[in-house]
């Protein structure tokens, strides 16, 4: 098994660190693993984004052009990256900052733009066009070989007391949801990762990973079928 | 930093400057450029922990000079640039070929010509392998292809050059400088080839004067030394040649690459086998000298183990990141004898698997046009 990830966002949302630890926890498990940021002059400002591999077989290309886990954390990033996707795919957004009704995310699952008027026809769950399906509250949507799962995440954080974590919400999200490593890698890879100046961070970190996999299991999260 | 048997998680720059420090590398001068500034970044801070010097010089030639007087000392010496500030060491290189002193160049490949951009090349493969400065000269060019490897040479790059007293070059590019995957430190302090330095000027004691210089105003006295280090060239060619071959023992269609692109064909030839085609990857490890050897085994049924009973493979082609370098080695080496195609990107763009995929699917079936003028 190969998982593609690239990780997407503002340069300090801890975009890098979310692809460093998911390394880190593969290569505790002893897989093969790489990570590679982009390092152009778009990091001031615009996008910031890290490509992860983390297989059983070693790994060739680093850069990862068609992620099967799409991580994006900032509008530009799901601008930038939203039609790579592979399909099969999951695809993470941060609606705290991005728009969760954002046109690329029904384009995403192969809706048409009819969602809005099925469902003021149809109404209830889970049939806004043929081949989409969702969960209650149209926070997990998929069709077309691909998830997307929109998960709040800053607000999310801000309720455990710091808004900070967000991306510790989102990887414990990703975790959850593909199985690429362990929980207990990834709370390894933390413990190796922060340094014993920030140790105090370790405590609100650790709860923000655990609450990301806590919200996918409270949702019933649909398969993902292959496209077509 | 300590032994570990254990992997950790390094960058490519900071792989290939631990590795050049385990090696006894004890001097260090460079200037600032991406994508290799980690490089003198660690050696900053760790040249002191091991008794060595780091500085950072005023330029790029600054401080290919001060390798020269380092090395000159017998001190295993290096510097580091990326491919603006390694043109700016030409000068220097070519003094050091030419005074026959080791030290090792690290070229962190970016795009070019002039200043060009920031992101991974693999365009400057002609000025590291036919010299790269004024003067006949080669200098021995590794080229890794992970940040193990990165690692690793930093540490053979040293022991080829003391072996010839020669400069040696480690060509690597952005995106190997950049990454991270595992290493695996040597768990104990790694054994350090000491190769005796008669020659080195270490201050006159007891023994005769040393002079080491690059100038033989007598046109008899210099093509006798061109003539001696052409001897240790040929020397190197016959001994230091490396490469690797993947997927190759019933390959009849083979990928030619290195470094980073080595790592997209790989994942091209798998993709490749999956659709039923017989693709398989050759990595030049050496890029000067060129494993030209290869080519003969696979279009001669020679003796090599690795390829034995393989078909005659019925074309090469070659993926660079460049618009065709390496290919003038693959053509000469494979002479004629099949067609040789060539796909590149460059500007800093990192082929993707999936058009050097669509390439493959081209010529198998016979639609890439004349080999001659193949290409992007």
């Amino acid at each position: 098994m190969t998982y593609e990830m690239l990780f997407a966002g503002f340069g300090g949302q801890g975009i890098m660190l979310m692809g460093t630890l998911l390394a880190y926890a593969g290569m505790i498990e002893g897989k093969k693993v790489s990570w590679i940021p982009s390092y152009g002059p778009e990091m001031r400002g615009g996008t910031a984004n890290c490509s992860v591999v983390v297989s059983d077989e070693d790994v060739g290309c680093p850069i990862v052009t068609e992620p099967s886990v799409l991580v994006v954390m900032n509008e530009p990033s799901l601008q930038k990256f939203y039609n790579t996707v592979a399909r099969p795919g999951n695809v993470f957004v941060n609606t705290s900052i991005i728009d969760p009704h954002h046109p690329a995310l029904a384009r995403l699952v192969g809706e048409n733009g009819e969602r809005k008027s099925q469902k003021e026809k149809g109404g209830g769950r889970a049939v806004m066009s043929e081949n989409v399906s969702a969960t209650e509250d149209e926070s997990v949507i998929a069709g077309e070989g691909v998830r997307v799962f929109k998960i709040d995440a800053n607000r999310i954080a801000q309720d455990l007391g710091n808004g900070r974590a967000a991306n510790m919400v989102m990887l414990g999200t990703i975790r959850e949801v593909t199985n690429v490593v362990e929980m207990a890698s990834l709370e390894s890879a933390l413990q190796k990762a922060i340094s014993k100046r920030h140790r105090d961070l370790m405590e609100i970190n650790l709860k923000a990973l655990h609450t990301g996999a806590e919200w996918v299991r409270s949702h019933d999260v649909p398969l993902l079928t292959p496209a077509g | 930093m300590i032994n570990r048997p254990e992997p950790i998680l390094m960058k490519g720059n900071e792989a290939l400057a631990e590795g050049a420090i385990r090696a006894g590398c004890r001097f260090f001068a460079g200037y600032p450029i991406t994508p290799q500034n980690e490089i003198p970044e660690y050696m900053a801070r760790r040249m002191p922990e091991v008794g060595g010097v780091f500085v950072q010089a005023e330029s790029e030639v600054a401080a290919i000079n001060m390798v020269y007087g380092a090395a000159g000392a017998g001190v295993r010496a290096m510097t580091s640039s990326s491919s603006p500030g390694i043109s700016l060491k030409q000068e220097g290189i070519s003094y050091l070929a030419g005074a026959e002193l080791p030290a090792v160049i690290a070229n962190v490949v970016r795009g070019g010509p002039g200043l060009g951009g920031i992101q991974p090349a693999q365009s400057d493969y002609y000025q590291a392998t036919r010299g790269g400065g004024h003067g006949d000269y080669r200098t021995p060019v590794l080229a890794p292809a992970s940040v193990q490897e990165m690692y690793d040479f930093a540490g053979l790059a040293f022991d080829i050059a003391d072996r010839y007293r020669n400069p040696v070059l480690i060509l690597a590019d952005g995106a190997l400088g950049q990454m991270m995957e595992p290493v695996l430190l040597d768990a104990t302090p790694r054994e350090v080839l000491n190769v005796p330095k008669p020659w080195a000027t270490t201050g006159m004691k007891d023994r005769a004067q040393n002079l080491i210089n690059s100038i033989y105003l007598d046109p008899d006295e210099l093509e006798q030394h061109n003539l001696n280090i052409q001897k240790k060239y040929r020397r190197i060619e016959q001994q230091e040649v490396r490469y690797e071959i993947i997927l190759g023992d019933d390959a009849d269609f083979f990928l030619v690459a290195y470094g980073t692109t080595a790592r997209v064909c790989k994942d091209v030839a798998l993709k490749a086998r999956a659709k039923g085609m017989r693709v398989g990857l050759i990595r030049p490890i050496t890029l000067w000298p060129f494993p030209s050897q290869v080519f003969d085994d696979l279009l001669e049924g020679k003796g090599n183990r690795q390829l034995k009973g393989s078909p005659k493979p019925f074309g090469f082609l070659t993926v660079e990141m460049s618009f065709g370098q390496m290919v003038d080695d693959v053509r000469l080496s494979v002479n004629g004898r099949a067609p040789v195609y060539f796909y590149g990107r460059t500007g800093g763009i990192v082929p993707s698997p999936r058009e050097v995929l669509a390439e493959v699917e081209k010529i198998y079936a016979g639609g890439a046009g004349k080999p001659e003028k193949a290409g992007n």
